[in-house]
């Protein structure tokens, strides 16, 4: 009954707003212009059994149920000031009861922010995303592909004066808590963060940078973490990090140069343990020799990691690791990036564009050595990791483009025994014109892998497909085809199978339809199932449940 | 079982409701021609390091391109976009594309504007903040046309071969009302 008067009153709240929106008017009281705009997300979705496999064996508990998600974004701007809401809800119908961490049905306002944009200064209050050097000091933004979203809820200052950019922020850590993965509730971790950055550009081509952040994990003691959970034991009581950054730009118009270097010191949560110290040293430069372009990377980070963890309130919140750095990893983003805390290395990336033309040839080669962590208080034993790619690229028919890449990717322990993982990865993107307003599309990867860990060695095969064809602008008609063998330890593709005779699904597919019935409004469906599994994001990965339904998504911009 | 399925009708019910909403005519209130939205002013850093300015584009009429390295149509797209923005940048058009990379990928947004020859201003939009104030959803390619009066035209979301030339009849229009 309760949720039902919640609905009611969130969508009385939507459906009066929208009547009034996508209109400019003069803001009473002070005669200015201003205009009131809306983005909404409606998502409806159907889970049908995606026969994937838990910790225990097949898991029945994220079937077979529905779920209503909505995403209203309103925004009000007259002239340098904005004020800005995110309300999110979402409705579970028939949810499964979840002995573990249970569906909660959730209606609040997710990010508020007010803020005022002038030419020299800004100011936001609320809700708002930071970084600091190249996301080595400081990293709090959305990242989409993994169903995070955190803010600081707090304050942020920045002004310019002349060649001196400042900026001065503090606030708490605020995850969107409903999880876009598991649709499961996280809390908020209430980590206080505060910063400060200085940037100053003495001459034209340089930019000499300087930041401080501060840490506290939960001062207010809000948390109650779960004892089991790995990261728990690491989590700091408050962390300072400092570092600097050296930039020169447009050297000669031949080189882009950028070196930082930052410090960190922790104090663990865990009674008694000692005070760690942590660094970072990270080199990146670009070099244009006309249709070569070379561009080198170095990184050395030694116990450089920062990080939180939410709420695990036991069945009802689900706990999660939320990363407030993410230093560069010199890998292609979606690779499975183990450490990036305690490790070094370097890549060299080459782009080339033989004769000026509509061809594009381009490699890179990365090597580093991390510490190893299959292995437990070990720091001397460590692992080589390499990344060789090749690809190319051609423009066609005007509009059309291929884009082909092979890499390979191994990572080996340098002592007897320890876990490899070997890997042979393709990605393609081709587009076809078919006349003006039509054409044919085919993107994907695919991955031949070979593992050796504590389960044994065995060979999996990885990728996901789609074939799409387009009529600009009204439509999209498109099929998936996914498959993940990883459970079945086997390169051998079957339909539903794992290594135990479990119906584990291997093989997924689905088709999409994606509808613009105008400029404002796009409608997109899937039916069938998408693969699930791991997901990576320039070093942060998260698994993935497979999906097996139909999904409704609407987008409408005012 | 009546209970649980409230929400979802009340949902489709709010679905079906906002998208006649948005499907409809202009809605009461807005300025006729669908210039409905002051765009208002943002400063960003571009890859030489300098702080550019929406109003230093002044009384262009302006395409806000936004893009990411990962986004596979969007190295489709800006190729598109940057051919029309050379047949039109004579006669006041301008094309500023917003990258949304975070921080760590610096290099790679520096490495792949020159490997594709990308002429036209690329803005750094690390934060995302003025991604966020146009586009919350976060779709790629996403792009906002806007006319010399400093209002929102028209949004476009997505990229299908074929699309460049709607947006360039939309640029036609505004350059030539």
């Amino acid at each position: 009954m309760a949720r039902t008067i919640r609905s009611l009153l969130i969508v009385p709240l939507i459906a009066a707003a929208v009547p009034a929106a996508a209109f400019e008017f003069t803001f009473p009281w002070i005669n200015r212009e201003a205009s009131f705009e809306i983005t909404e997300t409606l998502v409806l979705d159907y889970h049908d059994d995606n026969l994937d496999y838990g910790e225990l064996g097949p898991n029945p508990y994220n079937d077979n149920y529905g779920d209503i998600r909505n995403r209203l974004n309103l925004k009000l701007s007259v002239e340098d000031f904005s004020f800005a809401a995110r309300i999110d809800t979402t409705t579970f119908i028939d949810a499964p009861d979840d002995p573990g961490i249970q569906y909660l049905d959730r209606y609040a306002p997710e990010k508020l922010n007010a803020s005022y944009h002038g030419e020299n200064f800004q100011a936001d209050l609320g809700d708002f995303y930071a970084s600091f050097g190249r996301a080595i000091a400081l990293r709090i933004r959305k990242t989409d592909e993994l169903s995070e979203d955190t803010t600081l809820l707090g304050g942020k200052l920045r002004a310019q004066l002349g060649p001196v950019d400042l900026t001065a922020l503090g606030g708490l850590s605020n995850p969107t808590n409903w999880d876009g993965v598991t649709e499961k509730t996280i809390d908020d971790p209430y980590d206080l963060i505060t910063g400060l950055s200085v940037a100053v550009r003495p001459q034209e081509s340089l930019v000499l940078r300087a930041h401080g952040v501060g840490l506290v994990i939960d001062p207010l003691e809000e948390n109650q973490r779960a004892q089991g959970f790995i990261e728990t034991a690491m989590l700091p009581e408050y962390a300072f990090v400092a570092g600097g950054a050296v930039e020169v730009l447009g050297l000669a118009d031949l080189a882009d140069l950028y070196a930082e270097f930052n410090w960190m010191e922790k104090e663990l949560k865990f009674p008694d343990m000692p005070a760690e110290d942590g660094w970072a040293a990270y080199f990146g430069g670009n070099l244009y020799l006309g249709d070569l372009t070379l561009t080198a990377e170095f990184k050395s980070y030694s116990d450089y990691e920062l990080f939180s963890e939410t709420d695990s309130e036991s069945g009802k919140y689900k706990p999660e690791r939320l990363d407030y750095i993410r230093p560069p990893t010199l890998e292609p983003e979606d690779m499975e990036v183990t450490n990036n805390h305690d490790v070094t290395g370097a890549r060299l990336k080459v782009d080339w564009r033989p004769w000026g033309g509509d061809t594009l040839l381009f490699a890179s080669y990365a090597g580093f050595i991390a510490e190893d962590q299959s292995v437990a208080n070990q720091p001397e034993k460590n692992r080589w990791i390499y990344n060789l790619q090749v690809g190319a690229e051609q423009f066609f028919l005007r509009r059309g483009r291929a884009k082909v890449d092979v890499g390979l990717r191994e990572e080996v322990p340098d002592w007897s025994g320890g876990n490899h993982h070997h890997l042979i990865y393709l990605d393609a993107d081709v587009k076809v014109p078919l006349g003006v307003r039509h054409s044919l599309s085919v993107q994907g990867f695919n991955w031949w892998a070979h593992k050796l860990d504590a389960l044994g060695a065995f060979d999996y095969l990885r990728g996901e497909w789609t074939l799409a064809y387009s009529w600009s602008p009204l439509l999209t008609l498109g099929v998936i085809l996914g498959y993940d063998t990883e459970y079945s330890q086997s390169r051998d593709l079957d339909i539903i199978k794992d290594i135990g005779g479990n119906p584990v699904r291997q093989v997924f597919m689905a088709g999409t339809v994606s509808v613009n019935l105008s400029s404002r409004v796009v409608l997109n469906l899937l039916a069938g199932q998408i693969r699930g599994g791991p997901k990576c994001v320039s070093g942060a990965c998260r698994v993935f449940p497979p999906f097996a339904g139909v999904r409704l998504e609407t987008v409408i911009r005012l | 079982m009546t209970t649980p399925n409230r929400p979802l009708l009340l949902s489709i019910l709010l679905g079906v409701l906002l998208i006649c909403s948005g499907c409809a005519s202009t809605p009461k209130g807005a300025k006729p021609g669908g210039e409905t939205k002051v765009v208002g002013d943002f400063t960003l850093r571009d890859l030489k390091g300098s702080r550019v300015s929406f109003r230093d584009f002044g009384d262009k009429v302006v395409l806000l391109a936004f893009w990411a390295t990962w986004c596979v149509p969007c190295h489709t797209e800006l190729p598109q976009l940057q051919e029309i923005w050379e047949r039109y940048r004579e006669r006041g058009f301008e094309l500023v594309s917003i990258n949304v990379d975070p921080a760590d990928n610096e290099s790679e947004v520096r490495q792949l504007a020159r490997r594709y020859k990308y002429r036209f201003p690329v803005l750094m939009d690390q934060e995302t903040e003025v991604s966020n104030r146009f586009n919350p959803t976060m779709d790629l390619p996403y792009s906002v046309l806007v006319d010399r009066r400093g209002r929102i035209s028209s949004v476009h979301q997505g990229y299908r071969i074929g699309d460049e030339e709607t947006i360039e009849n939309k640029i036609k229009n505004l350059l030539n009302p």
